[in-house]
């Protein structure tokens, strides 16, 4: 995928003054947070259930060699293959190298976020494969050429009238055209038009939530069935997948599908919660009869000797995104690239590198929500706070924005003079705002005062009411 | 090297130790022998009440019979109020129930025009209101092609709590899908309405049986 994180600034401001997305974002917004809440008040183990979750991912992190030969070990002894791969690169020659061999033309895939991660779809058809995105949002965004701009409900950002303008354009030659306009119709007509795909595709690729070490399975965790399709029906199915998501054992799994489900959408259980375990067995009249399984590492194992550990602790559930107040005023295209909000702005820097993601730890406001949400009690404002810091260490910052903190460094270190200082500011401050109350503009403060008044300081500075009131 | 070696031993470096040691590696494979069982949510003691709430909160219907040779009436009557053609398409193992000529059934995986699909559960939780299908038992397809899907539960099937499946499993070998369904097929994909018959069935239907 393309990456355009390094113009998050210009995106951002774009993404505000679109009022379709405005539109979509606020729609979205209540939603989630509202079914997350619903779902997590009817059950108290709540708290009990994330304190294991983390557990189990601490173990199997420090275990994740041990649990990712058994999990190997495991497919092969059900009839399916394990690939390796260190980089996006190798992962897309992989499945390159699969689906030629199994004569593709058609490919059918379920959502995955990995696939985004090593931009697959480009890969695919660049060399001929016909790609057909199957979950109902990432065949919208298919069909826009945009990106997913959140990771479990990709087009998000799209309105009900811009997905009927896309339909209609895209399925006139099916015969289909007529202008839909409400949701069941709307989703009625990608479920024909889709079903013919998932007929006639020769292979399937999803991506997984889980891999199992105990049994050799993947696991993928769907509401529409178009994961099952698309594993189901071709002769070969593909998993992409990544070397975090191996769990020991399906109990483990259960305790993480409990948290994955009502932390996303505020469901108990997906409608589908699959898991494949090798290929078709003789007599069984259904089934893929070539199972691959894809692991990719693109960085991560770096990540797991570095100060960004716990991020590999994440299943993907979207509650940060969700909950972030930045991610719910710009949407998630504005971060440019595949992972957006809270976690994304994590994970971004740590894949196409801190200088072109630079802008993303800074786009948060370190309100803390996207921890408090999180099922696996990940730190993520400590892990954006690193990420200041390495870019500070690294020379990365703005020239202007170096010396302003040196400087602010410089008084904050002797605290005395800082407030000496800043009784002085806020004297002169007061004396000049006082009549109006506000500025309408301030001296190097420019970029704040375009879009609201900053408030004059009345009366004396904190810490001088501090010691005034501790004197009284 | 091979990617495969590459990853493992970065996984060992970033760890900051080697392969592990016999001992640790017997530790581990105890925990796989025997998977400890975690915190479970409470669930209501009479599990076939809560197993049919919860149907119910998922947008799946319900219906009762006493005993298997009832099923097919018990069919006949819901393809009728349903106003669905008298056609179904079975998993093997419901071949031996009484049926009548007045519903016509195949046995087969399913194809894009069936209907409607029927399918024993291998288990059922209270949880969750989710029944558990294997393709070791009855095809795939059958879950997902048809417009309706009506899965056999018997009474005694119903477990509290979704570890019970993986227990029972443990029994026999690991078949290539298991399928945890909960609900019929919806999506959210489009303003975050929710819409059923996304993809799989319109319509989920479990018959208890007992």
């Amino acid at each position: 995928m393309q990456i355009n994180s390094p113009q998050f600034k210009q995106r951002a401001t774009v993404a505000l003054q679109d009022m379709r997305l405005q539109k979509a974002l606020s729609k979205a917004k209540g939603g989630f947070i509202d079914k997350r809440l619903a779902a997590i008040s009817t059950l108290p183990e709540f708290e009990a259930l994330r304190e294991r979750g983390k557990a189990i991912k601490q173990h199997t992190l420090e275990n994740l060699d041990f649990y990712l030969e058994r999990f190997e070990s495991q497919v092969i002894a059900q009839g399916g293959k394990v690939h390796w791969a260190s980089s996006s690169e190798e992962a897309c020659q992989l499945i390159l190298a699969i689906s030629r061999a199994a004569n593709a033309k058609v490919i059918t895939k379920g959502k995955s976020m990995v696939g985004e991660e090593i931009s697959l779809n480009e890969a695919l058809e660049a060399d001929g494969f016909k790609v057909v995105e199957t979950d109902l949002g990432e065949y919208i965004i298919q069909l826009a050429h945009e990106p997913p701009s959140h990771i479990i409900a990709p087009a998000v950002h799209k309105t009900r009238e811009q997905i009927s303008d896309l339909f209609h354009e895209h399925h006139q030659q099916y015969g289909l055209t007529q202008k839909l306009d409400s949701v069941p119709e709307l989703v009625n007509e990608a479920r024909t038009v889709l079903r013919s795909q998932f007929l006639s595709a020769d292979v399937g690729i999803t991506g997984a939530n889980f891999l199992i070490a105990e049994t050799g399975s993947t696991v993928i965790v769907t509401n529409e069935g178009n994961g099952d399709l698309t594993n189901t029906l071709p002769r070969v199915h593909i998993v992409m997948t990544s070397i975090e998501k191996v769990v020991p054992t399906l109990n483990d799994a259960t305790t993480l599908l409990r948290l994955l489900g009502r932390s996303a959408t505020g469901q108990e259980m997906t409608s589908y919660t699959t898991f494949t375990t090798g290929v078709r067995r003789e007599g069984e009249l259904d089934g893929a009869q070539e199972f691959h399984v894809v692991l990719l590492d693109n960085g991560r194992t770096t990540m797991l000797g570095d100060e960004f550990k716990d991020m590999l602790r994440c299943i993907r559930c979207g509650a940060c995104m969700n909950h972030c107040p930045v991610y719910g005023s710009v949407g998630g295209h504005a971060y440019g690239w595949v992972y957006p909000g809270p976690m994304g702005s994590v994970l971004t820097p740590l894949m196409i590198g801190l200088k072109a993601a630079q802008d993303l730890p800074n786009a948060s406001t370190l309100c803390g929500r996207c921890e408090q949400v999180c099922p696996m009690k990940i730190p993520l404002p400590t892990m954006l706070r690193q990420h200041r810091i390495n870019a500070y260490e690294q020379d990365l910052m703005p020239n202007r924005a170096r010396w302003a903190l040196k400087i602010w460094a410089y008084f904050a270190k002797r605290p005395a003079l800082y407030q000496k200082l800043a009784s002085i500011k806020i004297g002169i401050l007061g004396f000049l705002g006082g009549g109006r109350g506000s500025f309408r503009y301030l001296p190097f403060a420019g970029a704040w005062t375009k879009n609201r008044d900053f408030p004059a300081p009345q009366g004396k500075t904190f810490m001088a009411q501090w010691k005034a009131r501790k004197s009284a | 090297m091979s990617s495969r070696e590459q990853i493992l031993g970065k996984i060992r470096k970033s760890l900051g130790r080697g392969a592990l040691s016999g001992e640790q590696i017997s530790v581990l494979e105890a925990r796989l022998a025997t998977p400890p069982l975690h915190e479970q949510p409470q669930v209501n003691p009479d599990l076939v009440q809560q197993f049919t709430q919860k149907l119910q909160k998922v947008g799946a219907s319900f219906s009762d019979v006493e005993n298997a040779s009832l099923i097919p009436f018990a069919l006949i009557a819901l393809l009728k109020e349903w106003e669905l053609p008298l056609q179904v398409v079975i998993d093997a193992h419901l071949q031996a129930l009484p049926w009548t000529e007045e519903v016509q059934y195949a046995v087969r995986a399913a194809q894009d025009s069936d209907k409607v699909s029927v399918t024993e559960a291998f288990a059922a939780v209270a949880e969750t209101g989710t029944v558990a299908l294997l393709s070791s038992h009855s095809p795939t397809t059958l879950n997902f092609l048809p417009e309706t899907h009506i899965v056999i539960v018997h009474r005694t099937q119903i477990t509290a709590n979704l570890e019970s499946i993986w227990e029972k499993l443990r029994q026999q070998a690991m078949p290539r899908t298991v399928n945890l369904i909960t609900g019929p097929s919806r999506t959210a994909d489009v303003e975050q309405t929710i819409q059923l018959g996304a993809h799989g069935p319109r319509r989920l239907h479990v018959i208890l049986v007992g």
